[in-house]
């Protein structure tokens, strides 16, 4: 990637809406998408009439059961006659629609674009885990009966004995999340608990126990992109999309350190590069960073250079990542608290940076005056990481 | 490749719910009726029903029971997806509706009972038959077949 | 702004089975193919790499994880598009306008030979409340849209036995194995798969992978001195449920096309381009194609029956054969399509070689019971 100095599209975020995540909504995978896009174009001031392209985002094709399931859920975006795109990236799918929405605009082809993620895990009987079973090499590690828990567990390990971190200082972060998510009104499992509740939660696979790891949800998250010119007509104050980036390991994690997260190094670096950033810890006013377990808040906080190598449970330990803290991390209550439909739970992230910006998160509002925000997730086999960085 | 270092893969089971748009319908199946959507905004009435209209993203209210049926389109399957030919054929049938007289969008896709080929001409009145009351569970599979009438 | 280029392709043959190869050799295969041709190393050059794939053609879930390695996108911006692979050039033509992006491959293939329940897949692709329950047959859906499509275009059976005869017989000297000379008793005995479906008028499936690489106009001149200019893109979807498009004109396909017209600045399709690769997954369905992107000349029948498509008429169509001709190799389809034009362009095409052609359409529908198309106008 080179830098753009003649861009000629800025691209706008303008509008968002997300529906509530539970373990199991009633209403099907298009119908979610509809509610959340139509909650986002209200708060645009548009109608689905004034979209041109429609993006819409979701991790495998497994848990909603629909093979070739952006096909079948055309009518749930309103992309009757218009162009409509599906991408993905596994669980960085989230982000990474944002990110495709990004360069709808900003090649210049479309002016609004309705960017929509959505996850209906409950379909999929008896347990999603099933549908991970699928993500590892078919010939290697499928027929060892692996399932993702065990692979997080193996990364946990590794991370917690190369910068010898305690459980203590992790559960912290399962512990400041879930008390953010009591404020989130979608939120499916924001409660108050302690490092000990943590601690004694029933063990899944030593290290990962039952209270480190974010639920199973249904949901659906959007935004409405539009270009500078249309931005300036719709509001006031438009929150800009200043950089994306997004990297991808090899396949073969048994040849990667799990102790750091290089692909995310990246991810970042192309990103900072894109919106002018050179010291990410100073420049960034607040993250929300992908947390499906909570020591992966730590890793990807050291990942994107927010923290140095080993110090991320420092930082959490002095209460900086906290919403009143000096970098708050996670303001929404994260994936730990809200919940975790994978596609769906990336863009809630995008979403809450831009009503962070805006000054529109409620009680969730982060104390400090906040200009520059980033947004990041991470998927397929431990191996992708989707950035994108917004300002007011 | 040898036969023996191929794998294979089990797909996990699916429970899907109907919906808002579906409620009406499904229980329109289970008293033998269909039930159409119904756009006021669009003045569109649509089949089958959703929940919302994808043209104005308006909620749709009103669901409304289809008054006449008529077969749009058909094929007679003769083989199966593997190129075998069938024991017996098996005829589809695109079964489109009317509420009072005005056109529904869309339509249902189901089989088609023929006794007299020669019937089949497309724009034919058709009527579906249901399962006896007490098998219907409030899905498509409620209807048995469509007739001509 | 930068124009957008391509700069190499690649591809392994297409072919019914490949038990020699898995997937990620074919990919390989196909990505080393079109670095060669573009003259580029992809570990220190490429920006981006886009593929384009579902879930179940591999039996996985996230088959986006599956991709870096066999493409030399280790620790680069790679991900996956649901969608045929012109969807994914249409992604990187995006890229690269942004100005960002100098240099995108995209990737798209098939492994079909090793799907055991391949049905159960396209099953599984239709609606679980109303469709699926009834058909588990991708074909009757293929058969009610012939026949919506005979009766709306006024399309004959003659029309269809032209259509395939003329692909059959471009697709012999591209060596495809599917490719034979027919002839009217051939065709005539040809049995209903899905009255009126028949079984010659079903493209079969084959296996085999395609990449291409495109490039920002300064990188391209830097590369090459005769790139392929990608002029113009359009996309787009006609809805999502199966039944309220059945009795429709697919009006998607004429927006899409109608948006890659404008962008390259075509106001009389059939005038300005010289040739067009069309899907044709189904025989009927280069016609529909031909009608809906306005390269019928206001009467179809007319066109076909006076041999206008054909390699030696004024509008050749489906010049490589086609997929009733070369097979029909899923999410790579359009890129089959896009190779065949790329090599008529080039002046590759040997014995199918038009005189000088400089402007051309792809346009590709993906498969059934999905709705979406992807256009692209290429020119020298």
């Amino acid at each position: 990637m080179r830098m753009n100095i003649h861009l000629k599209n800025r691209v706008a975020c303008v509008g968002a809406g997300m529906t509530l995540f539970r373990r199991r909504l009633y209403e099907t995978s298009d119908e979610l998408m509809w509610l959340a896009a139509k909650q986002a174009l209200e708060d645009a001031g548009l109608t689905i009439k004034d979209i041109d392209c429609v993006v819409y985002g979701t991790a495998p094709d497994n848990f909603d059961g629909i093979h070739m399931q952006s096909e079948a859920l055309a009518d749930g975006g309103g992309a009757l006659n218009k162009p409509y795109t599906r991408v993905y990236v596994g669980g960085g799918t989230g982000v990474f629609s944002a990110i495709a929405g990004w360069w709808h605009v900003a090649s210049g082809l479309c002016r609004r674009v309705l960017v929509i993620a959505e996850e209906k895990m409950s379909h999929v009987q008896p347990h999603p885990q099933y549908v991970f079973h699928h993500i590892f090499d078919p010939v290697t590690e499928k027929p060892l009966g692996v399932n993702l828990i065990w692979i997080f567990a193996l990364e946990m390990h590794r991370y917690m004995y190369k910068y010898n971190i305690k459980k203590e200082d992790i559960a912290l972060v399962s512990v400041k999340n879930k008390r953010n998510a009591l404020d989130h009104p979608a939120a499916q499992l924001g409660m108050k608990i302690t490092v000990e509740d943590v601690l004694n939660s029933e063990v899944l696979v030593w290290p990962v126990q039952r209270l480190d790891i974010s639920p199973i949800s249904d949901g659906a998250v959007a935004l409405v992109f539009t270009d500078e010119e249309n931005a300036k007509q719709l509001t006031d104050e438009p929150i800009w999309i200043e950089g994306v980036g997004w990297n991808l390991d090899t396949m073969y994690w048994t040849n990667r350190d799990l102790a750091f997260p290089t692909y995310l190094y990246y991810a970042g670096k192309m990103a900072y590069k894109m919106a002018g950033i050179h010291n990410p810890r100073k420049e960034i006013d607040f993250a929300e960073v992908y947390d499906p377990f909570d020591y992966k808040e730590l890793h990807h906080m050291e990942g994107l250079q927010l923290a140095r190598k080993g110090e991320a449970p420092i930082l959490t330990r002095e209460g900086v990542t906290e919403r009143d803290g000096d970098l708050p991390i996670n303001p929404s209550g994260g994936l730990l608290g809200v919940g975790n439909p994978i596609a769906a739970a990336g863009l809630m992230k995008v979403a809450e940076v831009y009503w962070q910006l805006k000054g529109q998160a409620g009680k969730r509002q982060v104390k400090k005056d906040v200009v520059t925000g980033l947004a990041q997730a991470w998927g397929d086999l431990m191996q992708v990481g989707t950035v994108i960085i917004m300002r007011r | 490749m040898k036969k023996e270092f191929r794998f294979k893969i089990d797909v996990p089971k699916y429970i899907y719910p109907i919906g808002r748009g579906g409620e009406k319908f499904a229980e329109g199946l289970k008293k033998g009726e269909l039930y159409a959507a119904y756009c006021e905004i669009c003045d569109n009435y649509m089949m089958p029903p959703s929940a919302y209209c994808p043209r104005c993203f308006s909620e749709i209210k009103k669901y409304e029971k289809v008054t006449n049926a008529y077969l749009d389109l058909y094929t007679i399957l003769w083989k199966d997806f593997e190129g075998k030919d069938l024991e017996e054929p098996i005829i589809y049938g695109f079964i489109r509706f009317e509420v009072d007289e005005e056109p529904v969008e869309g339509g249902l896709i189901h089989r088609l009972k023929v006794d007299d080929p020669s019937k089949m001409v497309l724009g034919v009145r058709v009527n579906p038959i249901f399962k006896p009351e007490e098998e219907r569970r409030g899905t498509i599979t409620d209807i048995e077949y469509f007739v001509i009438e | 702004m930068t124009r957008v280029a391509l700069v190499g392709i690649g591809s392994t043959q297409f072919r019914p089975e490949t038990p020699q190869k898995n997937f990620k050799e074919l990919m390989y295969e196909a990505a080393s193919r079109a670095y060669i041709d573009a003259g580029i190393d992809p570990r220190k050059e490429l920006d981006c790499i886009i593929t384009a794939s579902e879930d179940l053609w591999e039996g996985v879930a996230i088959f986006d994880e599956y991709v870096p390695d066999q493409l030399g996108g280790v620790l680069k911006s790679v991900f996956t598009v649901g969608g045929d692979g012109l969807h994914g050039i249409i992604h990187a033509y995006m890229l690269i306008k942004t100005g960002y992006f100098d240099l995108v491959a995209v990737e798209a293939h098939s492994k079909v030979s090793e799907i055991e329940t391949l049905q159960k897949i396209y099953h599984f692709a239709m609606d679980p409340w109303y469709v699926r329950p009834v058909v588990d047959n991708p074909y009757v859906l293929a058969a009610l849209e012939m026949m919506n499509m005979m009766r709306l275009l006024d399309i004959t059976f003659d029309m269809l036995d032209m259509t395939i005869m003329k692909n059959h017989l471009n697709a012999v000297e591209w060596g495809s194995p599917y490719a034979r000379i027919y002839d009217y008793d051939n065709l005539e005995s040809s049995e209903y798969v899905a009255q009126p479906l028949r079984e010659v008028d079903i493209a079969p499936h084959v296996d085999g992978a395609t990449v291409a690489v495109l490039a920002s106009e300064e990188k391209a001149k830097e590369l090459t001195d005769d790139p392929i200019w990608i002029e113009g893109v359009g996309w787009a979807t006609q809805g999502g449920r199966v039944e309220r498009t059945l009795h429709n004109l697919p009006t998607a396909l004429n927006t899409a096309g109608n948006m890659a017209y404008v962008m390259a600045g075509i106001e009389n399709p059939m005038a300005e381009l010289d040739f067009a690769e069309v899907d044709d997954r189904f025989s009927f369905r280069e016609l529909v194609s031909l009608a809906m992107l306005r390269l019928d000349g206001g009467d179809l029948m007319e066109m076909v029956v006076n041999g206008v498509y054909t390699l030696d008429g004024d509008f050749p169509v489906n010049t490589g054969g086609g997929f009733l001709g070369n097979g029909y190799p899923l999410e790579a389809g359009g890129m089959m399509k896009l190779l065949h034009a790329v090599k008529q362009l080039r002046g590759e095409a040997g014995f199918n070689q038009l005189d000088d052609p400089e402007k051309a359409l792809v346009a590709i529908r993906r498969e059934v019971p999905s709705n979406s198309y992807a256009v692209l106008v290429l020119g020298r």
